[in-house]
């Protein structure tokens, strides 16, 4: 047996507390004696006692040490080299069409180092992994026979700290990174645009505390244009303006690119809203288009900016990009017009002001052209009726009009009655609430918003045949027992009895009948209407995408004051107005559908799942209704002027369980936009709600495709490592040598129990004690 | 913009498809007086003449006829909003039932107007409602109420409330819940709205003659008007042209 490898060691069984007990007890021995000796003036007496104390007390310790030399045979381990395969979704680009890939190259270039590899197999142990969004361990066999393209994201850094991860308290002797330099992970972000890596990242690189090697496949020569980024908020104010910024990237030079206009294109839900225009200027990349618009209305919409397909383009994927934007209400806005200043104005008055979440804008007729002016109009308050700007130019941003008690005949609105049925008809809702100056009396029959009110107006006539004076007490309806507009109290039974208790109305406009399609929810408990029913009181309906109400009294007031009845006094009032106006604007709270998915955008290759709730009409889970889902992709079109056509992806029929509910999942769907519509039959009414989804494509990966090398040098630089361009040799990339090394036998030869050892302690001592004797020292 | 302003339309010829027609008289505003053992209608046709100024020279729809309700009448009460309680001497002491029926009156939307015919500041009428808004509110007093309340611009823009007398150049009031229920004049605006059935006013107002008379008809309408719209008048797009008005105004008020 040969050694090659020796060391000193201690065979005393001491351990670390005897042996530094002994260490001081020898130094204490030394400083006594120098201490004993310092004030002799004969300097050579003292240095040889001192000197001959220090080597009996030396002479002791390597007795009590009990030293030795060790002999041993050792095998050294190999250590790893890790070789990180780029498998994102920019691998499978090329440069020019004829040519192989970018995962290609580097399969081809890790099939010809072959040999290198077998090489650094001698003393090195080569694990290979893909990188892209995740590091997974891999075959080079795999690597090359297909290489993966489907990350959809480069994320190197995260990849080397997950690499770090595994070789926590392993011997990592360096990495080899083969890639095309896109990284859109936090190297990406962070480096400059010369590849300039922050401190933060260059800790990080140092850490490893192993030579980063980059092979780099990319190659020049893409030519292409994405909507690389597109900067929007997640959520918008409904009939806010909103600006959404997208950044359109054009990388290298098609057939006659430069000096060409591309259009780029905003598209809500597949139809386009908006165009802009960018011109391809020589040695330019990046040009910023911004989109201003106004939403119109509630909800959450699928947003996608798009630019044509050019000759010669690399990538049609990232030539549009989809994002989803919710559109919220800030404050409900509410146009109150009212003929005249009465109690029922009042109350309404004081409970939009009340509720922090409406905005009120109000105008009420103070004084009529009949009524006495007796002093200049500078010691009145009244202000100009803006007709035009509150019907014409600012209707539009109301979501809810009362037109209580008012007559639009003497104020010149007869030209905006047209917009105001437009308003109802494309969303607006619309109350129209009684009086002497309201319905027929008011002059509205025949008007074109009559043609949206839920009721048929009678034709003008005498008084007796437009209103009635009697007091009434409102019967409710069994739509109406159960319409979450007249919900005073959740059980339908007391709810009826609570509506029983209200204080009676004090006469009612006549109507000649509810109009088709509308649900009258509450009438007079006598008088008829034109077709022997009972006399339509409240009703409400919808007109086009608007919904619309009629109550017929201009005493609903008496609901708040005269109440003294029920458990809720005084609120029955409140709680009428409150449900009605949220009905009115269609609050997604009173909807009887919801539907969820259990993510609002999913990556490539996730499950959708889709849950759809149906409540009843008392807002509790309505098991076994039946629902039918349908669920339509809404498709990227990049030719300009084309609207996408959903296309059905699934048809689901079903019946909620006993929780109200029907769950269903969606293979992984394709990328793009899709909106689910649920439709059913709730308490006799149908009923429908949509969802939309964005299951997103390539992600980050194809906003900045073209290849770069400068992340990949900065990290080879920082680590110590070296860098390869495309189709170089990896031979003579350094790697640390093996560090972990296993001892196949050893012989320790003692060096301490040797005679002259003790006779060297017995001497030092001896021959101490006896020059002291003859010299006189105590 | 071409907008179509209210004020222009008085001398226009009414283009109004259907002639208007009320739905009664239980909706109109009533002057309701209250009644109690004493003197609690010191000037009789004060209200019915302030509630036909109402009605010919604003929208409002008033009813004409004198409405007299008791504390003790909770139906009557619930008919009537608008209460007006006058007097000339001290209230009497009103049972706590009474008062707890005109609070929740109160609360739930109603209003009072409080009109003292004795213009002494301290005297027996002046205690005894100062008792009374404090059983009534005993947590919130009888406050004045400031120059910029919108009931001084609810329809005139007014400076100085003042009535028969200008004895106190302010009202006070109760604001309950963002809102004033109460309103507190000790000028006797009854004695300047006063007049009897051959069209004599009842009362010599001083010291400002009929323009004063003129100002407290002004102030029973804006307190009408307040009563019906509550703070219609403080909305921001009333607020340009109200300033404006008022800095027109300022030379003319110096007369009163």
């Amino acid at each position: 047996m040969t050694y090659d490898e020796w060391h000193i060691v201690s065979l005393a069984p001491w351990g670390r507390v005897g042996q530094a007990a002994a260490i001081l007890c020898a130094c204490a021995i030394v400083f006594f004696a120098w201490r004993a000796l310092r004030h002799d003036e004969r300097a050579s007496r003292r240095w040889i006692l001192l000197a001959l104390r220090l080597g009996a007390v030396t002479a002791s310790l390597v007795l009590f040490f009990e030293p030795a030399v060790r002999l041993q045979n050792v095998t050294r381990l190999p250590n790893h080299v890790a070789v990180l395969v780029d498998g994102s979704e920019s691998m499978r680009l090329k440069e020019n069409p004829k040519q192989p890939s970018r995962a290609e190259r580097a399969a081809a270039w890790l099939r010809a180092e072959r040999n290198t590899f077998a090489q650094l197999g001698r003393e090195h142990v080569i694990d290979f992994y893909s990188y892209g969004d995740k590091l997974e361990p891999t075959t080079p066999e795999a690597i090359t026979a297909a290489p993966p393209t489907r990350g959809d994201a480069t994320r190197l850094r995260e990849a080397l700290a997950a690499l770090r991860g595994r070789y926590e308290g392993r011997d990592l002797g360096g990495v080899i990174v083969v890639s095309d330099g896109v990284d859109n992970g936090r190297l990406g972000n962070a480096a400059g645009a010369a590849g300039a890596l922050d401190a933060d990242s260059t800790d990080f690189l140092k850490s490893l505390d192993a030579p980063v090697h980059g092979a780099w496949v990319g190659k020049p020569g893409l030519t292409d244009v994405a909507i690389a980024r597109v900067l929007a908020d997640d959520f918008a104010f409904v009939r806010t303006a909103v600006t959404i910024e997208a950044v359109v990237r054009v990388v290298g030079r098609g057939p006659g690119w430069d000096g060409k206009t591309l259009p780029v294109i905003l598209r809500r839900d597949g139809v386009p809203i908006k165009v802009a225009e960018v011109t391809v200027e020589p040695g330019r990349t990046e040009y910023r288009v911004a989109f201003s618009f106004t939403p119109e209305r509630v909800g959450k919409y699928l947003y996608e900016i798009a630019t044509p397909l050019l000759d010669g383009e690399a990538i049609a994927e990232n030539n549009a990009r989809a994002f989803l934007l919710k559109v919220i209400r800030d404050k409900i806005r509410v146009l109150q017009v009212t003929g005249r200043p009465a109690w029922d104005v009042r109350y309404l008055r004081g409970q939009l002001k009340h509720d922090p979440n409406v905005d009120l804008v109000a105008f009420f007729i103070l004084r009529t052209p009949t009524d006495i002016e007796l002093v200049p109009s500078d010691e009145l308050s009244l202000i100009p009726f803006p007709t035009e700007e509150l019907f014409q130019e600012q209707l539009r941003s109301f979501d809810l009009v009362f037109l209580q008690n008012f007559n639009y005949g003497p104020y010149g609105i007869g030209a905006y009655l047209g917009e105001i049925k437009r308003y109802v008809e494309e969303g607006g809702g619309l109350a129209m609430i009684g009086g002497d100056l309201s319905f027929t009396s008011g002059g509205w029959a025949g008007t074109p918003v009559a043609d949206v009110l839920p009721v048929d107006l009678v034709p003008d006539g005498p008084p007796e045949k437009l209103v009635d004076l009697q007091p009434f007490k409102l019967q409710l309806t069994p739509a109406g027992v159960a319409h979450p507009l007249m919900a005073l109290k959740l059980d339908v039974a007391q709810n009826r009895a609570r509506w029983n208790e209200l204080p009676e109305l004090e006469g009612t406009n006549l109507v000649a009948r509810a109009r088709p399609g509308s649900t009258v929810l509450g009438v007079h408990p006598t008088r008829k209407d034109s077709d022997g029913r009972p006399l339509p009181v409240l009703t409400v309906g919808e007109a086009g995408k608007g919904r619309v109400l009629a109550l017929t009294s201009d005493d609903s007031w008496r609901w708040g004051f005269a109440d003294k009845a029920g458990d809720d006094r005084g609120r029955a009032y409140q709680r009428f107005w409150d449900s009605a106006i949220r009905w009115l604007i269609r609050d997604p709270a009173l909807s009887f559908l919801r539907i969820e998915t259990d993510q609002p955008e999913y990556a490539r290759g996730q499950r959708v799942q889709v849950t759809v709730r149906a409540l009843g009409t008392d807002y509790q889970p309505l098991a076994g209704a039946k629902l039918d889902v349908t669920v339509s992709r809404i498709p990227t079109v990049l030719d300009i002027s084309s609207t996408a056509r959903l296309e059905p992806v699934s048809a689901q029929h079903g019946v909620t369980d006993e929780d109200g509910e029907l769950i269903f999942e969606l293979p992984p769907p394709a990328p793009g936009g899709y909106r689910i519509t649920a439709r059913a039959t709730l308490a006799g009414r149908p009923v429908e709600e949509d969802e939309v989804f964005l299951v997103r494509g390539a992600g980050r990966e194809l906003e900045e495709p073209e290849a770069r090398d400068d992340i990949l040098r900065a990290v080879a630089a920082v680590t110590g490592g070296s860098m390869r361009g495309p189709g170089e040799s990896l031979e003579g990339l350094t790697f640390w040598p093996p560090r972990v090394v296993r001892v196949n036998q050893h012989r320790d030869v003692e060096v301490w129990s040797r005679w002259w050892m003790l006779l060297v302690a017995a001497g030092c001592l001896g021959l101490n004690w006896a020059l002291r004797r003859r010299w006189g020292y105590a | 913009m071409r907008a179509i302003y209210l004020l222009a339309l008085g001398s226009l010829v009414l283009l109004a498809p259907a002639a208007a027609h009320a739905m009664g008289d239980k909706d109109k505003l009533g002057v309701a007086q209250i009644q109690y053992s004493g003197n609690w209608n010191p000037r009789p046709t004060a209200a019915r003449r302030v509630a036909w100024e109402i009605e010919k020279r604003t929208s409002i729809e008033a009813a004409l006829d004198p409405i007299e309700v008791r504390l003790s009448d909770d139906a009557a009460l619930k008919r009537n909003p608008f209460l007006y309680l006058a007097g000339d001497a001290a209230l009497p002491t009103f049972d706590e039932a009474d008062v707890a029926r005109l609070r929740r009156h109160l609360q739930t939307g109603g209003f009072l107007v409080i009109d003292g015919a004795d213009p002494r500041p301290g005297g027996g009428f002046d205690q005894s409602v100062r008792a009374l808004v404090a059983r009534l509110f005993p947590r919130e007093p009888l406050q004045k109420i400031s120059a910029d309340h919108v009931v001084y611009k609810s329809f005139y823009l007014l400076k100085t409330p003042v009535g028969r007398v200008a004895a106190v150049p302010y009202l006070e009031g109760v604001i309950h819940d963002g809102r004033l229920v109460v309103v507190y004049s000790q000028n006797d605006m009854g004695g300047a709205w006063a007049r009897d059935n051959f069209g004599q006013w009842e009362h010599e107002v001083l010291p400002g003659g009929d323009q004063q008379r003129e100002m407290a008809f002004r102030l029973g309408i804006n307190l009408a008007m307040y009563a019906l719209c509550l703070d219609y008048k403080t909305d921001q797009v009333h607020v340009p042209f109200i300033l404006r008005r008022r800095q027109w105004q300022s030379p003319a008020d110096s007369r009163h």
